[in-house]
């Protein structure tokens, strides 16, 4: 519970610096804290939930130290100067995404299989794009690892949710190929940042394409209830990381710019989040013990969501409707609000109360 | 589910996971235990542990399963 209630400070306050960063006339609390933006989204956030549900599936007590440090990284980051030490953040997250690569290397001791290790390599692109931001880089010199962390937590996932279907070698080599046309466009990003950038792009595409085509989602689209709307989030995120890659492809933005925006929100809000959105039904219950049950106006966050990418996609490619922009990711951040509504409300409202 | 034995009031469950980095298997554990006490309120001690061997394949799913998924055979 305290480290939920850190990953959603962490989201409050990332989605906060976000909304000003784009040009929002909100307060800030204190000075200089506007590069937090990225940190906490991806670590404070999302970092703090994987290692979650990495330390309860692994069952052992040494496994939620990941969590811990990581979620005291992204606190360190929310609270900014008034903690004592100001650049802790960096130290404990990484110290904590190095303890999720040992949660990997153990289970996939115990099962060795190519899921485990897409996923494991998304950990240890964590665990790089932390030493980098440890060591005073840019986040534009580290963002990219961290898109590769996230991209191959969730493929490796779907992969996994794949073998229901029996892949044949071809697909799993197809996925394999995707999958590490991703890692090497980061490691090339590194030396040569616009055929890095590039590289990412086509191994997007690749993966999209890959997903679009095999993903067990093209078919529970046609069941009903949580399972239709699971499978409805996860194509909708599909087509954001196809876009996304397509314009990492095309323009390879390497620094900030309304392109390099374009290609980190699609991916990071159209596709992550959405994956997010799909999977609270089924993750709130491993994580807190909660039973989430599905009603039909979680549509409402999951197509909001969606609307608010497609306006801030316009606005980063359009010059005239560069307005766009901001008003997108408002609403961004009224489908989240959204979603803890009815998140909150799917929970209370569930006849007997708590499990 | 690879194992269930029972010793009067005693049940044991060996039962697997698709995958073993899987954050769902307090609660399936839960689910198990719930369900058994459900059906046989006699049952007062139920352990259920997972293993891992055999690893699970799509062969193991049921019908009903395969047709949810549109697995086919």
């Amino acid at each position: 519970m305290p480290m939920l209630a850190a990953a959603l400070l962490s989201m409050a306050c990332g989605v906060w610096l976000g909304l000003v960063r784009i040009g929002w006339n909100l307060p800030l609390p204190w000075q200089d804290q506007l590069g937090a933006h990225g940190p906490l989204m991806v670590c404070g956030f999302l970092g703090t939930l994987i290692s979650l549900e990495r330390a309860v599936a692994l069952g052992a007590r040494w496994g939620y130290a990941a969590p811990v440090l990581v979620g005291l990284g992204a606190i360190s980051l929310d609270l900014g100067p008034l903690v004592s030490v100001p650049s802790s953040s960096p130290v404990l997250v990484t110290a904590g995404s190095v303890v999720v690569v040992a949660i990997f290397a153990v289970v996939s001791w115990r099962q060795p299989s190519l899921f485990l290790l897409t996923m494991g390599l998304g950990a240890v692109a964590w665990v790089v794009g932390n030493a980098q931001w440890l060591a005073g880089a840019s986040i534009y010199r580290v963002v990219f690892w961290w898109l590769a962390f996230l991209v191959l937590t969730i493929a490796g996932e779907r992969l996994e949710l794949n073998r229901v279907l029996r892949p044949t070698a071809a697909t799993q080599a197809a996925f394999a190929l995707a999958a590490l046309l991703v890692l090497a466009g980061v490691a090339i990003e590194v030396r040569w940042p616009e055929a890095g950038v590039r590289v990412v792009g086509v191994g997007l595409v690749a993966l999209t394409a890959w997903l679009a085509f095999h993903d067990v989602a093209r078919r529970t689209v046609r069941q009903h209830g949580v399972t239709r709307f699971m499978a409805v989030c996860l194509l909708g995120g599909y087509a954001w990381l196809g876009v996304g890659g397509a314009i990492a492809l095309v323009f390879a933005p390497t620094v900030p710019g309304t392109l390099y925006d374009a290609v980190l929100h699609t991916v990071f809000l159209g596709f992550v989040m959405s994956m997010v959105f799909a999977h609270a039904p089924v993750i709130f219950p491993a994580i807190i013990g909660v039973a989430l049950p599905f009603r039909r106006t979680f549509y409402l966050h999951a197509g909001l969501l969606h609307v608010s990418v497609f306006l801030r996609s316009v606005g980063d490619l359009s010059d005239k409707l560069g307005q766009w922009r901001a008003r997108g990711a408002m609403l961004s951040a009224i489908a989240l609000l959204l979603f803890l509504f009815n998140t909150v409300l799917s929970i209370t409202r569930r006849p007997g109360g708590a499990r | 589910v690879y194992r269930v034995e029972i010793d009067g009031p005693r049940v044991r469950v060996e039962m697997t996971m698709t995958s073993p980095a899987c954050p769902l298997g307090d609660y399936l554990k839960d689910l198990v235990r719930s369900a058994i006490r459900s059906s046989a309120p006699d049952a007062q001690d139920v352990a259920v542990t997972f293993v891992w061997e055999p690893r699970w394949n799509a062969d193991m799913m049921s019908e009903d399963a395969r047709r949810q998924l549109g697995a086919g055979r």
